[in-house]
């Protein structure tokens, strides 16, 4: 009995915002006006439920001790050898995620509502969100991978449809495109990847795919390490798959442009929850990437490069949406970098605590900006800490947490990472991870300093209402203590390196860097800012080119238009008008072209014709004497 | 039964134009009425349907016809055929309700050749005689070509013509080969016959099937069509009014893919394992082309045309792959391309009718002005390019699945195609839709449409989320369709 109690519970979850969505889309679609109270009490209470729901998920779960829970619902597809259900798999890891999924997703509707009070499109905006929300809970609880895929989908889509919200600038619409077609591609190698998976080893379902993988191919010792068998395919498809998904080089680029939608929505969706579904993939399917060295070797590669590439980016860049979408594509790098290690839990960890700050980052950016009139340059702001503390207060805690300053929630988790990358003996990986964290804190604390401290610019003209404010404040408890119980993460991964043991086993000395080199950074932030050195132009700095080039992002989306938009549409345009069709129009002109000099024979003119008459007799006389 | 279904349906079409002379309001109500009543001899098949208990036919019945030829009116359901017949109806309702205001003018003759060319369709999909098989492949078309010829827009004669020319030359190959069948089975066994069953257990000389193989195959993918003989259909499309447009891409394509489930891969197994590879090339690359057609056009019918032959390009793919679920996929992709497709078409006829214009470039901000239009447009849209939960993605997976194993190389290039569906998918959203408004205010949908889409959303849905009675349905077709080229 107890099991179908916990399946109903897992169901609600699901079920709950995906039914305030339709019923708020149906009151659209058959002009039933909804004031906005109403539709709050829906969209947000329905979440509300559904967090409490995975209040109730977590207690029952308990009694499980980290065992799966499984439950399947209703059959899909059944075809053959081919069968697919609805089903859902609960285990620690898909725990986290639904938690995270709907404690942050509670907090940024909640957030939302004061957000959007002026917005024509209030309803519709939530009814993307809860969209959302179902199908990323979807995403993390299903069993089988054509479920996941429908998750993966379905988030893709909501991202679209919120990123061009206010789709009358066409701007928002070609970001939304841009994200929409970018994540897809790595979508159509995450369903090759299926297609493969079920061809090898003849099922769907996530658990038995990576039994049926751990039997059939053994981690071999003794052959050549990084070979590309098909394990090793099948993983690096699925990691395609991610890196689409989660913004990694070389698919990061819609993500900086995806700021074009409301910022709940870059904080929930393109921070907290969907980008993080790559990481999440890849930790599903962790026992299939242990059996591949080669695919390991291409997360943590594709993490470190992505962490350096945006981090370095973001120390240029002036608006501050896109400051934080860099940074989020360079901590995403990070749990890459975790998960190439084999640091499952950490890289879970750092999942968490990231969903946490920069939530925080980028509801108290939205924040900041609401009660600015839209102004989103860190240039034209500063001196804001007297007149905005509170905002001040969660941009500090959100901050200190993204550069990892000791005792904060990312110091934790990003700690873990490192000293999982030590224990691997990966020094180069660990090399770049501590040059990023010093990147990290000095680009997060220029944002802090350039809004914050110096002179006054601008005046804020609107008061904060209650709604904004609550879940702000939870969430800046939640990045400054929500890194202190990691030990409940530890039971996610068996096989995995254990997180609390090896703290006292690296010298001391590496383990004083981590502290410093954060630390070393602010400082150095803050002697610059005091010379006033920091500067929106590209003309003062020492290497204005390099500036530029790091400002567009090292150049890459330039790259990608150069070598595959532009000439995709050129091609298109050279064939507008079907070659083929031109073909068979040629038909039709020979034909009549025939026709027409046939129709010259026929002139009326009786001279002509006697001639031909006996012109032909000859021609046929002759041909019948000498033929034969 | 069968017969009395194809009745109702003629007996409809005259009455409807004869009642145009009382008054013009009163053909598309006999229209109404003579497809829903044509439901009524399909109810007991339909309760009956899925407890198949190993029998070819759900139902099967033949009257004597041409005796001298021994030609007979041999007419016969199976999972398959009951499946695309309920699709022709139902689309049929929808095309009418998307005439509902368009046709006014010669109200009676646009539905007198409606009905006939439903008729005709339905024919088509039951028929096992091959010589009624062709007859109805004839009445289907004629009609067809009147309704573009005369109804069309700005140019339709040449739309009409090329569209008769193309179905023409594949329906005279058809003939031939039809010729050739029946003759190369008289001259072994002595007996005359065009009835299915008994052709179906003759076995031909490699060559001459080769070639009696390749006159139906080219007829039926002129048909549903894969390039590169698919130009007729763009122009047909663009020129056709709303209704015919429906019918065109619902149900008329559908009958090439019913084509080569039910006579080529059946009749000639080895030949069309041979030629395999090769047509699933054609696929391919028809699936691609399809796509970077679509993603070119600016007229917004002429992109959903082209994104049709991409879709159709993976009916023919899962035929080809000759596995029980990709054969099921082709199944599930035709049903659920005919809906979407259909719902497409009588949108952007509902565009088209408000505002005159099917150009990309002068449409713009639709959202605002017509929230609940946009709104449906984009679900279906979003249902081409295939979202999962919709019936689209579970046709293109399956198809995908079940050729996976059967060709890799080419299953990946048709992945691709997904990626060319967003990107003409997102261009139509991008283009009509989003932007800043540049039309003049005008009334949404009405209840006559809402009920129309909404319907159609939830057959979407539905066959997305439990498409499992269809597959069951589908399976003893798919069992004979494959048992003869599987291993």
């Amino acid at each position: 009995m107890q099991d179908h109690y916990l399946a109903n519970l897992l169901m609600l979850v699901v079920l709950l915002p995906l039914f305030s969505a339709c019923l708020l889309m149906l009151s659209a679609l058959f002009s039933v006006k909804l004031s906005k109270t109403s539709v709050t009490l829906l969209a947000v209470g329905c979440m509300a439920l559904a967090a409490i729901l995975v209040l109730l998920v977590g207690i029952e779960y308990s009694d499980y001790a980290g065992q799966s829970f499984s439950y399947r619902y209703a059959n899909w597809i059944e075809i053959g050898q081919l069968r697919l259900s609805f089903g859902f798999y609960l285990d620690p890891l898909s725990l986290v995620m639904i938690a995270i999924v709907t404690g942050v997703g509670f907090l940024i509707h909640l957030f939302s509502i004061g957000f959007m009070q002026q917005d024509a499109d209030f309803q519709r905006f939530f009814i993307y969100l809860n969209l959302f929300i179902s199908a990323m809970l979807t995403l993390v609880l299903a069993d089988n991978l054509l479920l996941l895929f429908l998750g993966w989908e379905g988030v893709g889509l909501c991202s679209y449809l919120l990123i061009g919200f206010w789709h009358q600038q066409p701007a928002n619409i070609l970001a939304a495109n841009k994200a929409f077609i970018m994540t897809r591609i790595g979508d159509a190698a995450l369903a090759i990847a299926l297609l493969l998976l079920f061809l090898l080893l003849g099922s769907l379902n996530i658990q038995e795919i990576q039994l049926k993988a751990v039997q059939l191919w053994p981690l071999d010792d003794n052959a050549s390490q990084y070979r590309l068998d098909w394990v090793s395919i099948c993983a690096l498809l699925l990691l395609a798959g991610a890196i689409g998904k989660s913004g990694q080089f070389p698919l990061h680029t819609w993500l900086p442009d995806a700021m074009a939608g409301p910022t709940p929505v870059s904080a929930l969706i393109h921070a907290a929850t969907m980008v993080t579904a790559g990481v999440y993939l890849i930790a599903r399917f962790y026992q299939l990437f242990n059996l591949s060295p080669l695919a390991m070797l291409a997360v943590a590669s594709i993490g470190a490069i992505t962490l350096i590439l945006a981090a370095t980016a973001a120390l240029v860049q002036s608006d501050l949406k896109r400051i934080l979408a860099y940074s989020t594509i360079s901590q995403i790098g990070y749990m890459f970098l975790a998960l190439g290690a084999g640091a499952y839990s950490a890289a879970v960890f750092h999942l968490m605590t990231h969903a946490f700050f920069k939530a925080l980052l980028f509801l108290s950016a939205g924040a900041l900006v609401y009660s600015l009139g839209h102004q989103q340059n860190i240039f034209r702001m500063g001196g804001l800490a007297k007149k905005t503390p509170f905002i001040c207060a969660c941009f500090l805690a959100g901050c200190a947490a993204l550069s990892a300053l000791p005792f904060m929630s990312g110091y934790f988790s990003k700690d873990f990472i490192l000293e999982s990358l030590l224990q691997q003996q990966m020094y180069g990986f660990w090399a770049i991870a501590i040059i990023g964290a010093f990147i990290t804190a000095f680009y997060s604390f220029r944002l802090f300093f350039l809004i914050f401290c110096g002179d006054c610019q601008l005046n804020p003209d609107k008061k904060l209402p209650t709604s904004m404010i609550i879940p702000l404040a939870l969430l800046l408890l939640l990045s400054v203590f929500g890194g202190i119980m990691p030990a409940v993460l530890n039971v996610l991964f068996e096989g995995g390196p254990a997180l609390l043991a090896s703290v006292t086993n690296d010298s001391l000395a590496l383990h004083l860097l981590t502290i410093a080199t954060p630390i070393s950074a602010v400082l150095l932030c803050w002697l610059i800012f005091r010379k006033h050195s920091f500067s929106e132009r590209f003309n003062s700095s020492l290497t204005p080119r390099f500036k530029y080039l790091l400002f567009m992002g090292w150049g890459i989306d330039r790259l990608q238009e150069k070598i595959f938009t532009q000439p995709f549409i050129r091609l298109c345009q050279a064939n507008k008008n079907d070659f083929i069709d031109r073909l068979s129009q040629l038909l039709s002109h020979i034909s009549q072209y025939g026709h027409r000099q046939l129709q010259r024979l026929q002139n009326g003119k009786l001279r002509w014709y006697a001639a031909s008459l006996i012109l032909s007799a000859i021609v046929a006389l002759l041909s019948i004497v000498l033929l034969r | 039964m069968l017969l009395e279904l194809i009745v109702i349906l003629l007996l409809g079409a005259v009455i409807a134009w004869i009642s145009d002379s009382i008054d013009n309001r009163l053909p598309k109500w006999i229209a109404v009425i003579s497809l829903l009543s044509s439901l009524y001899p399909l109810h007991p098949i339909i309760m009956a349907g899925s407890s198949s208990d190993g029998q070819a036919w759900l139902v099967s019945e033949s009257y004597p016809w041409i005796e001298r030829f021994n030609i007979s009116l041999y007419l016969a359901l199976d999972g398959l055929s009951l499946l695309l017949v309920l699709l022709s109806l139902l689309m049929g309702l929808v095309a009418v309700l998307c005439a509902w205001k368009e046709i006014s003018f010669r109200s009676g003759f646009f539905y007198f050749n409606l009905l006939c060319s439903l008729a005709g369709t339905i024919g088509v999909f039951c028929a096992l005689d091959l010589f009624l098989f062709f007859v109805f492949w004839e009445i289907m078309l004629v009609p067809m070509y009147l309704l573009i010829a005369i109804w069309g827009y700005e140019n339709r004669r040449y739309a009409a013509i090329k569209f008769f020319l193309f179905t023409q030359a594949g329906g005279l190959l058809m003939l031939l080969s039809i010729c050739a069948l029946v003759l190369l089975h008289y001259q072994n066994s002595g007996e005359l016959t065009f009835n299915y069953d008994q052709l179906l257990q003759h076995q031909l000389s490699e060559s001459s099937a080769f070639w009696v193989m390749l006159g139906f195959f080219i007829a039926f993918i002129i048909k549903l069509p894969i390039v590169p003989f698919h130009n007729w259909l763009p122009d047909a499309h663009t020129q056709a009014p709303t209704a015919v447009s429906v019918i065109l891409a619902a149900i008329l394509l559908k009958t090439g893919g019913y084509g080569l489930l039910r006579f080529v891969l059946p009749l000639f197994p080895s030949a069309s394992a041979e030629i395999a590879p090769y047509v699933m090339a054609l696929a391919a690359f028809s699936i691609i082309y399809g796509g970077l057609m679509a993603f070119s056009q600016q007229d917004l019918k002429r992109l959903v045309a082209y994104s049709s032959i991409s879709h159709m390009g993976f009916v023919l793919f899962g035929c080809y792959a000759m596995t029980q679920i990709a054969t099921h996929g082709a199944i599930m992709q035709m049903l659920a391309h005919g809906v979407s497709s259909a719902a497409l078409f009588a949108l952007v006829g509902a565009i088209q009718y408000r505002y005159h214009t099917r150009d990309l470039n002068q449409l713009g901000g639709l959202w605002l002005r017509l929230p609940k239009l946009s709104a449906l447009l984009l679900f279906f849209v979003v249902a081409s390019l295939g979202l999962p939960g919709l019936g689209n993605f579970i046709g293109e997976f399956l198809v995908l699945i079940g050729s996976f194993s059967a060709m890799p190389k080419l299953t990946i290039i048709a992945v691709c195609g997904l990626i060319l569906a967003a990107i003409y998918g997102l261009k139509i959203a991008q283009k009509a839709l989003f932007g800043p408004v540049k039309l003049a205010p005008c009334a949404d949908v009405d209840r006559r449409e809402m009920a129309m889409f909404v319907g159609l959303a939830l057959l979407l849905l539905w066959m997305g989320l439990h498409p499992q009675p269809l597959l069951d349905l589908a399976q003893q077709s798919v069992n004979l369709i494959t048992v003869g080229v599987e291993l």
